[in-house]
């Protein structure tokens, strides 16, 4: 299974009931009193959230999140793990292991991971919640995936216009997939080599989708190509070689007891 | 007889450096391996002491390292000078072949080791990247679009910190060397004896200047 959203935005009308059912959802915390406590300026901390482009007089919305990204910067550059994609390809953190180092909030080309640093009392609703002074990142609502079956994310489920389409990109009859394949449905910023799994159907030949907002990639060095250079040649090099200042050391060592040479 | 090896502000800047490089490496290295470190768990003390306590010495030991050049430079840069040139590298190149027993032949060796140089060299650049690096990333909002440069060149001056001083504290832990790293923690005095059998060149030098000084 490869879940896949869509975003229609012939459809979406801008009415953030979606913006609403993921802070409910996902950000907002029951109080003791049963009071429901939300982050100051909370829409900047919803996981999807609305992001307006300019065009000549006009103003259209496309609404952003988390990509889901086969070739995910977030996860390539986590040193930890904590980022990681599940058996399904949902981009995922693991609180346990995150160290707040925050590489995958800078990594991100869609600027979609937010770190909320305030106070907020009150219990999270599941394990996937809002966790204060981490990144945190739209999880396709996760927690409601129950087996192995498609489940239904809470902001498709509130969207009255049927805007968001959640699917199975393995389902070749589903609606969704059949969307992607005729190629109606279609990723933003392909150059960037990041492979989303969300999906826009443009308005008006996908003018907007151009504009799509991702920090400018002016980046001299792209992310991946940091996270490369780590992974396969920095730190094979500094444990190999303290691993040898080490070996060499305890050798020097042994054989100096009672060399007059050595220092 | 006791010999002045490392001067008051020698010492005071080796320790600062030791402190700040030391919880540097503890709380980098999760990050830099991958791994919650287990000792301190807590993501938000790691990264305190990670931009405080090693920032505060560091930032400290910088003047001090400039004055100690200086002072170096005011008796005369000469062999106490910590610049590696090409005769320290021919030096090297015979230790490391006498090491290796490739050759029977030991060089003298002078107030520092030439390796020794070497590693001061590639601590220091590495020091100067860390900072240059670090500093921004921790205090300030640097741009995202350089961002990620700030990062690399932050993990190239961990590994120029971090390889040489594995070897240094392997050498500080060596009981041949245990005199001099008393002295670092002491009053820097060396005996002379220690000094003719490990600095033979420096010691020569030392009695040299003694013998002048009396003859005057």
């Amino acid at each position: 299974m490869k879940p896949v959203m869509i975003i229609d935005l012939n459809r979406c009308t801008g009415c953030l009931a979606c913006v609403e059912a993921c802070i409910s959802e996902n950000i907002a915390r029951w109080s003791k009193e049963g009071l429901i406590n939300y982050p100051d300026n909370v829409v900047r901390y919803s996981r999807t959230r609305p992001y307006w482009i300019e065009f000549g007089d006009t103003r259209r919305h496309v609404f952003i999140q988390c990509m889901h990204c086969v070739n995910a910067p977030c996860v390539n550059i986590c040193p930890t793990g904590a980022s990681y994609q599940d058996e399904n390809g949902v981009v995922l953190i693991d609180y346990k292991k995150c160290i707040k180092c925050m590489y995958c909030v800078d990594a991100c080309p869609y600027q979609v991971r937010t770190v909320y640093e305030g106070e907020l009392e009150g219990d999270m609703l599941h394990e996937h919640a809002l966790h204060i002074g981490y990144p945190d990142k739209c999880t396709l609502c996760i927690h409601r995936k129950v087996g192995n079956e498609l489940w239904t994310p809470a902001c498709v489920e509130a969207c009255p216009y049927n805007a968001r389409l959640f699917g199975d990109l393995e389902d070749p009859e589903g609606e969704v997939s059949q969307l992607i394949r005729r190629g109606i449905a279609v990723a933003p910023r392909k150059d960037l080599g990041t492979e989303p799994k969300l999906f826009y159907i443009p308005r008006q030949g996908g003018a907007e989708l151009s504009e799509y907002p991702v920090r400018p990639r002016d980046v001299i060095i792209p992310y991946n190509v940091v996270s490369e250079l780590k992974n396969s040649l920095l730190k094979p090099l500094f444990l190999t070689t303290t691993g040898l200042a080490v070996l060499f050391g305890f050798i020097h060592m042994i054989r100096s007891r009672g060399d007059k040479h050595e220092d | 007889m006791k010999i002045k090896r490392w001067s008051l502000l020698a010492r005071v800047t080796h320790w600062l450096l030791f402190i700040g490089v030391t919880v540097g490496f503890i709380t980098g290295i999760p990050i830099f391996l991958g791994f919650k470190d287990p000792i301190y768990s807590n993501p938000d003390l790691i990264r305190t002491l990670h931009y405080y306590l090693t920032t505060i010495p560091l930032s400290i030991a910088i003047p001090l390292i400039i004055l100690r050049g200086i002072e170096v430079l005011y008796r005369g840069a000469g062999e106490e000078s910590w610049w590696p040139g090409w005769r320290d590298i021919r030096t090297a190149v015979k230790i490391a072949l006498h090491w290796f027993g490739l050759s029977k032949d030991y060089p003298k060796i002078g107030f520092h080791h030439p390796m020794e140089k070497l590693l001061i060299l590639a601590v220091h650049s590495g020091l100067l990247l860390l900072g240059a690096s670090g500093i921004p990333m921790a205090f300030f909002d640097i741009p995202s679009e350089i961002r990620n440069l700030f990062i690399l060149a932050h993990m190239i001056g961990f590994i120029l910190v971090s390889i040489p001083l594995a070897g240094h504290f392997m050498l500080a832990i060596n009981p041949v060397n245990w005199e001099t790293l008393k002295a670092m923690f002491t009053d820097g005095e060396v005996s002379l004896e220690w000094a003719e059998k490990h600095h033979p060149e420096w010691a020569e030098r030392i009695k040299e200047l003694r013998v002048k000084a009396v003859g005057e």
